[in-house]
């Protein structure tokens, strides 16, 4: 066991938890904010922080180069210590330290957590040959050597990643089909009305669903696999894509006393639990958006990476370098696109509080359309299909909406 | 205590790669964008609004000027953070920043 290293004072050592879009955005924000210390970042994958979003879409082709997913990196980022295949155990923010797998002690003064989520498992009984779960390129490359046309692939989950995986594979001419509980797909956030009409998209490309029902087995036998559904259906299954949602990686967080239920509570700056030298940023942090009220959540979307992680780094760098901290509250518009076959699916501000009150704002539902959803008769979020010219005023729509509700 | 990156397998995304590594050498600060990668996804345009623009039907405006790459203007330091900004949010990675 090596012992803590020594900080050089003054400038101390910041180190990252999670080599990702998250790490690497945090890592850039806290060198802008102006701390010249030692940054480490710590990344249980053997990668560069890379792209994961064409990991469901357009890399499940065999052709698709996946060296092209590497971020690129400020230059500001070009003296930091990369710690790349080494996972980071347990942490005690009392005494500042990390503890790696090797046994190994580091000591911070300043913690970044950006160590994101991994895909839950399907819990029943059978082989786990041929199942597969999408999060990482080594999944990528496991799941696209079965994947050609003729195969027969059933995608457990109708979320976003298992709508884009069936999309995917159906191009690939994969026989594709959908299991999952709800009664349509990506029943939350669209709710009923866009989702129906995404299933009928997906139906009208050959996609079969299988909704209201879950997986309660899985059969493995000389020819193949096949898969027992909750109505007694038998469905053959050369390949399963489990996409059924993710989990926090929190469990190295463990015994700091901190509020891990939903991944790790943060203030309005990202600050865990109001810590000046830990922050936390990208899919596992639990903040709240003053945009639209005081609750603290949890956002698992591509563009809210980049923007906690600019302010956890910049709120972390503040504190680090002992310069004032910006407290202008942190407002981000939330916002997701999803790629289905030929259609860009773009959203703008939160779908979940206008849950209740969804109204098509132009267009057809089977075609170019814009979907809003309201909270007291005020648009809180939108979701467009096409329509692209529109974005900039759909998004204006969302920002001038919203920002007249923001608490005082 | 560098650390160097476990082998390689089976895919090698172990490459740090940095914007402005062109080595070109110029002055002024540019932006130049992969028109191929580009999804016209906008979000440079809610970044810099200043430089980057959707025309009417949708697309990055600077389709009309370039089909593979455009290079932009010099432009003013004072856009640097919204630049630099537009560059992190595009989803494809296709903007650089150069200078
Ligand atoms: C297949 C797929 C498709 C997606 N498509 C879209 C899309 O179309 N649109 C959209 O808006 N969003 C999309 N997303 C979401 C987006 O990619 C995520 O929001 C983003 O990757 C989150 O980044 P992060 O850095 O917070 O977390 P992650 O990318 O999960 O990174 C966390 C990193 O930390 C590492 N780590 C975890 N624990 C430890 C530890 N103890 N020690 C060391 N390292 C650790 C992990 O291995 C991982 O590398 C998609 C995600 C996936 C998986
Ligand atoms: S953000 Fe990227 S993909 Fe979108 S329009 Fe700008 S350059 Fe193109």
């Amino acid at each position: 066991m090596m012992p803590a290293q020594p900080i050089s004072e003054p400038s101390g050592r910041c180190v990252v938890v999670g080599a990702s879009m998250g790490g690497l955005r945090a890592t850039e924000a806290v060198r802008k904010a102006g701390f010249t210390g030692e940054i480490v970042v710590v990344g249980d994958e053997p990668h560069m922080p890379y792209n994961r979003p064409p990991l469901s879409k357009e890399a499940l082709g065999s052709g698709f180069d996946l060296t092209k997913l590497t971020f690129q990196a400020s230059p500001r980022a070009k003296d930091v210590t990369w710690r790349l295949g080494e996972r980071v155990v347990a942490a005690d923010l009392n005494a500042r330290t990390v503890t790696f797998d090797s046994g190994d002690d580091l000591a911070w003064t300043g913690l970044v957590v950006a160590s994101g989520l991994r895909p839950r498992r399907l819990r029943i009984p059978g082989p786990r040959r041929g199942r597969h779960v999408i999060r990482t390129v080594e999944d990528v490359l496991r799941l696209r050597a079965g994947l050609s046309s003729g195969v027969r692939l059933v995608v457990v989950g109708a979320g976003f990643i298992g709508c884009e995986v069936a999309a995917t594979a159906r191009t690939l001419g994969a026989e594709v089909d959908v299991v999952a509980p709800e009664t349509v797909p990506v029943e939350r956030p669209l709710q009923r009305m866009l989702g129906a009409a995404l299933q009928r998209r997906h139906e009208a490309h050959g996609v079969r669903f299988h909704l209201g029902v879950v997986p309660v087995e899985v059969h493995g036998g000389e020819r193949g696999t096949s898969l027992l559904l909750s109505d007694g259906t038998v469905l053959p299954a050369d390949l399963v894509v489990e996409a059924v949602g993710c989990t926090p990686n929190t469990e190295w967080l463990d015994g700091n006393g901190l509020d891990l239920a939903d991944g790790v509570l943060c203030d309005n700056h990202l600050r865990v639990e109001g810590r000046p030298d830990v922050v936390a940023c990208g899919d596992i942090a639990r903040f709240p958006n003053p945009l639209f009220d005081g609750v603290p959540r949890r956002v698992e979307h591509w563009a809210m990476v980049t923007e906690t992680a600019r302010r956890a780094g910049r709120t972390l760098g503040d504190s680090l370098t002992g310069r004032a901290p910006d407290t202008a509250p942190f407002t981000p518009v939330p916002s997701f696109w999803s790629d289905q076959y030929d259609m860009r699916i773009q959203s703008f501000g939160s779908l979940d509080l206008g849950a209740g009150d969804v109204r098509v704002l132009e267009g057809d539902l089977d075609e170019e359309v814009a979907v809003g959803y309201h909270r007291d008769g005020r648009l809180t979020g939108v979701v467009l299909i096409g329509l692209r010219a529109q974005y900039m005023r759909y998004r204006a729509l969302i920002t001038e909406g919203t920002n007249v509700s923001v608490p005082r | 205590m560098t650390v160097t990156p476990r082998a390689p397998e089976p895919t090698d995304l172990t490459k740090n790669q940095f914007r402005s590594s062109k080595g070109r050498t110029i002055a002024m600060m540019r932006v130049v964008v992969d028109l191929e990668k580009c999804q016209d996804h906008g979000q440079c345009a809610f970044s810099a609004p200043q430089v980057f623009a959707l025309d009417e039907n949708g697309r990055l405006s600077f389709r009309s000027a370039a089909t593979d790459t455009f290079v932009s203007a010099d432009l003013d330091e004072s856009l640097r953070d919204d630049v630099e900004e537009a560059a992190e949010a595009c989803p494809l990675q296709a903007i650089e920043v150069e200078g």
